[in-house]
């Protein structure tokens, strides 16, 4: 039997959405997760963290989210970790734009932080075959 | 000038001494002939005057005579005899010539064998007149026998054959005297010409070297000089052929003579224009003035040209005006003047003047560059917008292949542009395209090009039009507009992400429990955020739209469900504004192809529409109904209708009746335009029907879903399903929802497990979960559809993927069944499930074909096999063996007529008793039928070799749809 999702590493500028994303998979999903609020932050943080799947917002200051996962694809740790995208820029040339990076999915914001859990352990389940 | 000038001189004098002494002689000798024929001319006019005397005292003679007989006084008697003697000495004058009375002495050799030879012998008759007239005058008694016998001899006889002759000698003398004035004339008009050709000469030799090319001029000259009688002689057919007519008129204004052509030009004969005033051939805005015109002419007596030419208004026969040049010119004919008018009938001339200037008023005026080039490619004539856009002046452009030249980028595109343009135009096509071009100075800018290719009559190509309009500004538009809406999409979303998120977990209770009227008031937030959400969601569809990039899931939905379910969501717009959303016309078991969520969007837009334009406590109704092979949805209401003016636009983007009324609605003008879109990717149509003060009904027919009967009286107690799902929980969910739909259900949790049940049981339905792996999951869709047992079993994919997302690489496009999203919306989990069910394997139709060939009922087989299910029959018996046997009902019959035992209409006869039902016939044979009392009973006719594939099946599933249609509505 495959591996259950446990610990989300989110990476999100907005304080909001952060803390709505954390107490949705956290309360509703029982996952363990940790909020980072930049790209430079995440990567700081994602080796002693060490999470299961990495949720990226794109539209960061900074670092935004396509650099964020060309910098993670980059490092041995953390070359095939699991990404998601959660962002609100989603039309369909930016779509293509992430999974061409290697993401396994892109969520739209607004997501719905009832099944956001879900979605995510559905494509764990899958990226596990 | 090559030549010496000692030489030169002495060819002058020569020359000039030679000229004058020819024109001496010239003038001499045709003065000298003008001279004698003057006076002959007078002798001539003498003898005619005589002559006319003559006639006149023959007549007053005569007159005379009949009085002498019938009067008593002496008066006649006198008369008569004066008058006899001045006749006498008269004609004793004329005859020996008389220098006193203008006569030549003798009168000419004609004029007296006019006179002594017969018939006329002229000089007898006037003796006898005159001696018969002076014995009556000597008779005593006028009454006497004697008296009249003389006056009879004098009235009847001598004064009649008198008369005569001396008419004869007037028109002798009359023709002697024109042709004199001609010879004159003619002379004239010769020593005019030989002057003329003396002068050229001199001045020929003089000028020699400069003009000796005129020396065939010269010759042109002399010859028409000599043809100068010819020309005179033609002046008269010239008149009648002349393109231009001619009319004639007296200083009073009345026409002497037209032509043909001028008759011709006012549409009258020439009898009819003869003798009328002319004026009548104006119109009456035209006539004031005209006769005082020729009057003051004829008043102040100017002869010669009075007007050369001037354009006026002409009346013709029918009442037609037209505009006419006319040229007129004057001479004096007996002392009085006639005027001699050319008309041309210029109207077709002036109608293509103001045509033209219309035209090049156009071609200057619009705000398209206009360029048209000869066939190669060349510029031949552009308008002024045209040097307006591209920065060359109009004598850049012209002679130059310009468009090729201008078009931005490699010479590749250039060339490829051109290439596509003069093919697509070369046989008088039009060819649109939008490309960038290079002004004169460097700019770049985007052109809108449409191209026609210009044909002659004999389709031959005669060049191009290139009209192009500079759209630069407008794409930039287009590109911000688009930009700006990505970006405020995505900054509405961010906040909206946060509020419907903390309203979301609000609600559900995980961040401590709410009173229910607090509950209800996060409820409303929450609705109203999603439909700011979906709100959002429509700009950004129609950004998709206009890049033609929409998404369209497009399966058979039933009519009834979409319809309940675009009540209950818009129906909370509808109790906010006191409207009530009525279905006042439900359609049962009818499905219809298309996107759920697409359909949903167009009712959204269309009740929201309804309900804002309703008046408070109105209500809006909806209904379907059947049409054709469509299904007709409309919306109802009962606003204020449809301006005549917004009808035309109102399908259009940000169309808005009125501005104000649309900000108070809160409508984008966008919702029309949306709907139109969606219902025409669906292959539908969308209109609406208005009156104004009454209301509207908007309406949409969206093509009706073969497969007749509705999922929603299909019964899937006992059907089966198999799962395919690697995720426990998920497999569990959707075990539970098909178990409630009182499935019988299995469940592979593999791949492998999936494809050992698809071999070993048969199914009525399969869900499949594609996040199990693409390949594998195709890989499982491959062997369901090469199974024996699950053939053609409806698959239903549950992924949390989304259908466009599942590319050609994931093993191409499958012909799914349905394709649900995780997570998994229940309700339409069952609609799908339920569809699937009403359309599996074995309610496929089922058809009996009978048919003696093996060969045509294989490939029948081949052709049908995806459609129907087939049960074949190879003699008319056999046929017979199946209707009579137990399973014997069938959706239609496919029949050849010539079998080998017996021809197939026989069958037709059997069928109504032995079945109970009229199923449908199709005849699918080389032959025709040979009695056409079976007629009514066969649904359609092919022939063979004659009817396509397509032909055959569309006739075959045509058949059983109305087949199944009216045994639905029994």
């Amino acid at each position: 039997m495959t591996k259950p999702l446990k610990k989300i590493l989110h990476v999100e500028d907005e304080p909001d959405i952060r803390a709505i994303a954390k107490m949705s998979l956290e309360k509703i999903g029982q996952l363990e997760v940790e909020s980072c609020a930049s790209g430079k932050d995440a990567l700081d943080r994602i080796a002693t963290f060490a999470p299961d799947m990495v949720l990226l917002d794109a539209m960061m200051p900074e670092m935004d989210g396509p650099e964020v996962l060309r910098q993670l694809r980059a490092r041995d740790d953390t070359k095939h970790l699991p990404i998601v995208f959660m962002t609100a820029k989603i039309q369909a040339a930016e779509i293509e734009e992430y999974m061409e990076l290697g993401a396994l999915k892109v969520i739209s914001k607004p997501f719905d932080p009832m099944s956001l859990h879900q979605q995510l352990k559905d494509i764990w389940l899958a990226n596990q075959d | 000038m090559p030549q010496s000038s000692p030489g030169l001189i002495r060819n002058f004098t020569v020359a000039y001494v030679a000229a004058l002494v020819l024109i001496a002689a010239l003038v001499a000798g045709s003065a000298t002939m003008l001279a004698f024929s003057t006076t002959e001319q007078i002798g001539d006019s003498a003898v005619l005057n005589f002559s006319g005397k003559q006639r006149m005292l023959s007549q007053r003679i005569a007159q005379f005579a009949q009085r002498r007989i019938h009067e008593t006084s002496n008066e006649p008697a006198t008369a008569l005899r004066e008058l006899a003697n001045e006749m006498l000495a008269e004609h004793e004058a004329l005859v020996n010539g008389n220098a006193d009375l203008g006569i030549i002495n003798p009168a000419p050799p004609s004029a007296r064998e006019f006179y002594f030879d017969a018939p006329h012998n002229l000089d007898d008759r006037v003796r006898d007149y005159v001696a018969n007239a002076l014995a009556l005058s000597s008779i005593e008694d006028g009454s006497s026998e004697e008296a009249a016998r003389y006056v009879s001899l004098i009235q009847d006889e001598a004064q009649a054959t008198l008369i005569d002759s001396l008419d004869a000698i007037a028109t002798h003398y009359q023709q002697l005297a024109t042709e004199r004035i001609n010879t004159a004339f003619r002379t004239e008009i010769f020593v005019a010409a030989v002057l003329i050709v003396m002068l050229a000469a001199v001045g020929l030799l003089l000028f020699r070297p400069l003009v000796k090319r005129s020396q065939s001029d010269l010759d042109k000259i002399i010859d028409l000089a000599a043809d100068g009688e010819a020309k005179e002689k033609r002046l008269s057919s010239i008149l009648e052929t002349l393109a231009d007519g001619v009319v004639t008129i007296d200083g009073k204004g009345v026409i002497l003579s037209v032509n043909d052509a001028a008759a011709k030009i006012f549409g009258y004969s020439e009898e009819e224009m003869e003798g009328n005033n002319f004026r009548f051939l104006l119109p009456k805005s035209e006539r004031r003035g005209r006769n005082s015109f020729y009057g003051s002419y004829v008043r102040d007596g100017n002869v010669g040209p009075i007007q050369s030419e001037r354009e006026i208004i002409g009346r013709k026969k029918d009442g037609m005006e037209f505009s006419m040049e006319l040229s007129i010119s004057s001479l004096e004919i007996d002392g009085k003047p006639v005027f001699t008018s050319v008309v041309r009938d210029i109207n077709d001339r002036k109608n293509a003047e103001v045509t033209l200037k219309r035209q090049a008023w156009v071609m200057e005026n619009i705000a398209d560059a206009v360029i048209l080039t000869d066939p190669q490619g060349m510029v031949i004539d552009c308008n002024s917008t045209a040097e307006e856009l591209t920065g060359y002046g109009r004598f850049e452009l012209l002679g130059t292949p310009i468009m090729d030249l201008m078009v931005a980028g490699s010479a590749q595109k250039r060339s490829d542009v051109r290439e596509e343009a003069t093919s697509a135009t070369d046989s008088g096509g039009v060819w649109r395209n939008e490309f960038e071009i290079r002004r004169k100075d460097g700019a770049i800018r985007t052109f809108e090009n449409t191209t026609t290719g210009m044909l002659d009559e004999r389709d031959r190509l005669i060049g191009r039009v290139s009209v192009n309009r500079d759209v630069t500004e407008q794409r930039e538009i287009d590109r911000v507009k688009n930009e700006f809406i990505s970006v405020v999409s995505h900054e509405l979303r961010t906040p909206l992400t946060s509020i419907m998120g903390s309203l979301s977990l609000i609600r559900s209770g995980s961040v401590g429990e709410l009173d229910s009227e607090a509950a209800g008031m996060i409820d409303i937030a929450h609705s109203n955020s999603e439909r700011l959400v979906r709100l959002i969601n429509d700009i950004l569809d129609l950004e998709k739209i206009e890049a033609g990039r929409m998404d369209f899931d497009v399966v058979p939905l039933d009519a009834m469900t979409l319809m309940n379910q675009a009540v209950s969501d818009n129906h909370g717009f509808g109790d906010k504004n006191n409207i009530e959303l009525k279905i006042t016309s439900p359609v049962n078991n009818v499905s219809v192809l298309g996107d759920a969520d697409r359909i949903a969007q167009v009712y959204a837009n269309l009740l929201s529409n309804a309900i804002k334009f309703s008046p408070e406590g109105a209500s809006v109704e909806i209904g379907a109904k059947r049409l054709g092979q469509k299904i007709r949805v409309w919306v109802k209401d009962n606003g204020p209708g449809i301006s005549a003016d917004f009808r035309s636009s109102i399908f259009g983007k940000f169309s808005q009746e009125d501005s104000s009324a649309t900000r108070q609605q809160g409508g984008t003008g966008l919702g029309l335009s949306i709907c139109k879109t969606i219902i025409d990717r669906l292959d539908g149509t969308i209109g609406f029907e208005s009156v104004e003060g009454e209301g509207s009904e908007f309406f949409f027919d969206l093509p009706e879903t073969i497969s007749e009967k509705s999922d929603v009286t299909v019964s899937t107690v006992g059907k089966t399903a198999l799962i395919v799902e690697d995720d426990n929980d998920a497999a569990t969910l959707l075990r539970i929802v098909l178990e409630q739909m009182g499935l019988d259900v299995d469940v592979a949790l593999d791949i492998e497990r999936a494809h050992a049940l698809v071999a070993e049981k048969s199914f009525d339905v399969v869900t499949l979960d594609l996040g199990l792996g693409g390949a594998n999951g195709v890989d499982l869709m491959d062997s369901i559809a090469q199974s024996e047992k699950n053939n053609g079993v409806p698959v239903v994919v549950v992924s949390g993927r989304k259908r466009e997302d599942l590319s050609s690489g994931d093993g191409g496009v499958f012909d799914l069944a349905g394709w649900i999203r995780k997570p998994v919306d229940i309700e339409s989990l069952e609609t799908v499930l339920r569809k699937c069910l009403s359309i599996k394997v074995s309610e496929k139709p089922r058809i009996l074909h009978v048919e003696d060939d093996p060969d045509v009922r294989a490939v029948v087989q081949k052709i049908l096999q995806d459609s129907v299910e087939i049960v074949r029959a190879e003699s008319l018996a056999a046929a017979r063996e199946i209707l009579a046997g137990p399973d014997s009902t069938f959706d239609l019959i496919l029949l050849d007529l010539a079998l080998g035992d017996g021809r197939g209409e026989e069958l037709l006869a059997d069928l109504k008793t032995e079945s109970g039902v009229n199923i449908p016939v199709v005849v699918f044979s080389a032959n025709d039928l040979e009695s056409s009392a079976a007629i009514e009973k066969i649904a359609d006719i092919l022939q063979k070799s004659r009817a396509s594939n397509d032909d055959l099946s569309a006739s075959v599933m045509a058949a059983i749809l109305r087949h199944q249609r009216s045994q639905a509505d029994l």
